[in-house]
């Protein structure tokens, strides 16, 4: 043990003496700041002006005067979409993005009560079939439901400003469904059309109606048609009705911020792109990597440093835990650095709440991103240290490392956008991950990331360790 | 089995199908220079690079106070070396360069200020290497060599580069480093930069050993068997002393180096045949000669063994 702190002591000596070595920390960080600065300024997202909530769904309806009621039975829905809805609704009327109430069962996520574009309160965890009740006070709308009609159970009350003639009656909906593909070259969406069916029965309206004679159900799409939603999907969905039973289709989603079936429109990772720069920065953790150990092979200092320690694992180690412990503090330094200097830019491009909520220093996941960042260019030094003392050339192990982790990340999503996803899942450029805040739309988890650039940095220095142990020096 | 010594038994390595060093064995003693000679591509470099843990050997070992290299904890307080000068790094200071090698070892920072005095760079300390000349690299491997004040130096062609004032300081060094009780091992291909210096040599011609015998030895031998003869009449001279059973060479127009007669048999016989000469005088051999002798031997013993192997 003393021999190895000896030895970690004179690796530390020869890491700092020598310029190349610093400077090629030095340019780690400028380049990442630099970068971060550049790309943080140029970016922006129209996130923000676009309408932030949607309002499409089939509402089969009648107005309502004043205070009154309707139940229904919802008798079974399909499973279009884990946040697809089925049920009651009090809107002010029939245009998008007006006043509403809604109780409602999804496949997915249980019996829930919402309005304005922006309360969910969550019920019980049933599916339909289930009985539903919702009741208006002046502007108090109260969601109930049933499993049998009788023994009602409240879900929540919320208050709305209708005014005195309102519409109420049944509707459906169904989100679309969203594809989000994080790869290291970026973020790729897709988004999918789906249509829910529902169908009803045992529909009873108590109040006053506004009209006289009572006017039968009329029904239509309710259809804002815009934000990541495409136009053209109006109109989808019908009824058809048999005495008492309707059976409902429609498509869309009536939600907005703070709704959980909203996707907020903000696709970008704030943190990931506050670490861009990091991309280019490792480069020069690279060079840094590999140059520690062939300029000992090109200048045949390492027959000295044999001849002063003949234990090479302990020469090997003592290398890479100097290498791996500046690179880690200069990446902490970097990434700090780089994320504090991003975000104005990043206001000023756009990136505000509430399509982004502004990101702090000390949330959970940016500290994982952070200091991830900083682990990330540490085990990607240790990489290339391995694949230094198995290539024994500058230039070879360089280009080898880089051609390792860039090169596939430029040629294969020309390729093919699926070997995109692989080649983020399996390369070590997967280590990038740890950056990762969004969680959908990962193709690997931050830490699983990371564990499979350890793999390979472990790989590496494993027979780099066993070639130094067999080869003459 | 004393601390300070080198044992080389049996050595062999092999680099791919070139045969380095074949079956080497001598030993270094303390308390005094031995020169390790041969020409170049004999294996002095190789030998000492086994010596040194560098490179495995493929067969016998070689020990450094009977312990293998690999197993010093401290190396450098053990054997200091020097093998390639130019072997630092150009952007590192020389002091910075002493200093993480006497880390290494556990040597403090003082020590490295010590042997830099002593080789003389104690003002290019805080220059970078990359600027020094071949003479002052020499003297910074050869600080790297003293750092650990250690019983066992091997100097790899120590001289190569070196001033005339520097080729005086080295081997005034060795004799001194000798004269202190420590063994040191001097390689040269060339027997006449040891002449003074060592007091006993190794010879190796193509990995194989040659000679392991002391500066006077070898030159008596070498001196001993040969005669100079200084005649008018060359040719009769020869025939004579050839039809004696003697080894002649013609080396002038009125000059033989005669072996295997003595200086008295020799002027009995020109006497007796009539012949004319003007001197006749054993040989002193320079060590240069001696090694000359010794290396056509063994390239004419291996010309003649190898194929009687194969």
């Amino acid at each position: 043990m003393t021999t190895f702190l000896r030895v970690l002591r004179g690796e530390w000596t020869k890491f700092w003496t020598v310029r190349s070595t610093v400077l090629c920390l030095l340019a780690a960080v400028v380049v990442s700041v630099l970068l971060e600065l550049l790309g943080a300024s140029a970016g922006s997202t129209s996130a923000n002006e676009e309408p932030r909530y949607t309002d499409q769904a089939y509402f089969v309806h009648k107005p309502l005067a004043g205070d009154g009621s309707i139940v229904a039975r919802v008798v079974s829905q399909q499973n279009s979409n884990e946040w697809a809805k089925a049920g009651l609704l009090v809107k002010a009327g029939v245009t998008p993005g007006a006043p509403y109430a809604a109780v409602m069962v999804t496949p997915g996520h249980g019996v829930r009560m919402q309005s304005m574009f922006g309360t969910d309160l969550a019920g019980g965890t049933q599916t339909a079939p289930r009985w539903l009740k919702l009741t208006r006070t002046g502007g108090t709308i109260t969601g109930y439901d049933s499993a049998d009609g009788r023994d009602w159970r409240q879900v929540g009350t919320v208050s709305v400003p209708l005014p005195r003639d309102a519409e109420v009656g049944l509707f459906v909906g169904s989100a679309p469904s969203y594809q989000t593909t994080r790869t290291g070259g970026g973020v790729a969406l897709t988004t999918e059309l789906t249509v829910g069916r529902a169908v009803f029965d045992s529909v009873t309206v108590t109040g006053t109606p506004t009209a006289q004679p009572a006017r039968e159900w009329a029904h239509g799409s309710i259809s804002t048609a815009f934000g990541k939603v495409p136009a053209g999907i109006a109109g989808a969905g019908g009824l058809s009705q048999s005495g008492g039973t309707f059976t409902v289709t429609g498509s869309g989603d009536i939600a907005g911020y703070g709704i959980e079936s909203w996707r907020s429109p903000g696709d970008d990772d704030v943190v990931m792109l506050s670490l861009f720069g990091v991309r280019l920065g490792m480069i020069a953790v690279i060079a840094l990597g590999v140059l520690v150990m062939t300029a000992e092979y090109r200048t045949g200092l390492i027959r000295t440093t044999f001849t002063a320690g003949p234990r090479r694992g302990q020469v090997l180690a003592a290398k890479a835990a100097v290498l791996a412990g500046t690179v880690f503090v200069t990446g902490l330094v970097t990434a700090v650095g780089a994320f504090l200097i991003a975000q104005p830019g990043l206001h000023s491009g756009g990136y505000n709440p509430p399509a982004y909520p502004h990101v702090s220093l000390t949330d959970g996941a940016t500290v994982r991103a952070i200091v991830g960042t900083a682990l990330f260019l540490a085990v990607l030094a240790l990489f290339s240290l391995g694949i230094a003392v198995l290539r024994r050339r500058t230039v070879g192990a360089i280009v080898f490392v880089i051609a390792v982790i860039v090169l596939p990340q430029i040629v294969v999503p020309v390729i093919s956008p699926q070997a995109d996803v692989w080649i983020s899942r399996l390369t070590p450029i997967a280590g990038l991950a740890i950056q990762q805040t969004v969680e959908n739309g990962q193709v690997i988890g931050p830490w699983a990331g990371m564990g499979v650039l350890c793999a390979y940095a472990a790989a590496a220095l494993g027979l780099a360790r066993w070639q130094l142990g067999r080869r003459d020096a | 089995m004393e601390a300070n010594r080198i044992e080389v038994h049996e050595l062999r390595k092999r680099y791919g199908t070139t045969v380095a060093v074949d079956g080497l064995t001598f030993t270094v003693q303390p308390g005094q220079v031995t020169g390790f000679v041969g020409p170049n591509g004999a294996g002095k470099s190789t030998t000492m690079r086994v010596i040194l843990g560098l490179d495995a050997p493929d067969g016998g070992n070689a020990l450094v106070g009977g312990h293998r290299y690999r197993d010093l904890g401290t190396p450098l307080r053990e054997v200091g070396a020097l093998l390639d000068a130019g072997a630092v790094h150009p952007g590192r200071k020389a002091r910075d360069h002493l200093l993480w090698m006497a880390q290494y070892n556990g040597l403090s920072a003082r020590r490295v200020d010590e042997v830099l005095e002593q080789v003389g760079l104690a003002e290019a300390a805080r220059r970078r290497a990359g600027g020094f000349s071949l003479g002052m690299l020499q003297r910074l491997g050869i600080a790297g060599a003293l750092l650990g004040d250690p019983p066992v130096l091997l100097f790899d062609e120590p001289v190569n580069g070196l001033d005339p004032e520097g080729i005086v300081w080295i081997r005034g060094l060795l004799r001194s480093l000798a004269a202190e009780g420590r063994a040191v091992l001097v390689s040269s291909h060339l027997m006449g930069e040891l002449e003074g210096s060592a007091d006993h040599l190794v010879v190796i011609g193509r990995g194989r050993l040659i000679a392991d015998t002391t500066v006077r030895e070898l030159l008596t031998a070498a001196s001993a068997d040969r005669v100079l003869l200084r005649t008018s009449d060359r040719t009769g001279a020869m025939t004579v002393l050839v039809n004696a059973g003697g080894t002649v060479a013609a080396t002038d127009h009125d000059r033989v180096t005669v072996s295997g007669l003595t200086p008295e048999h020799i002027i009995k016989l020109l006497n007796q045949h009539d012949l004319p000469f003007s001197e006749v005088a054993a040989h002193r051999a320079s060590l240069e000669e001696a090694y000359m002798d010794l290396t056509r031997d063994a390239v004419e013993f291996a010309a003649h063994a190898r194929p009687r192997e194969a």
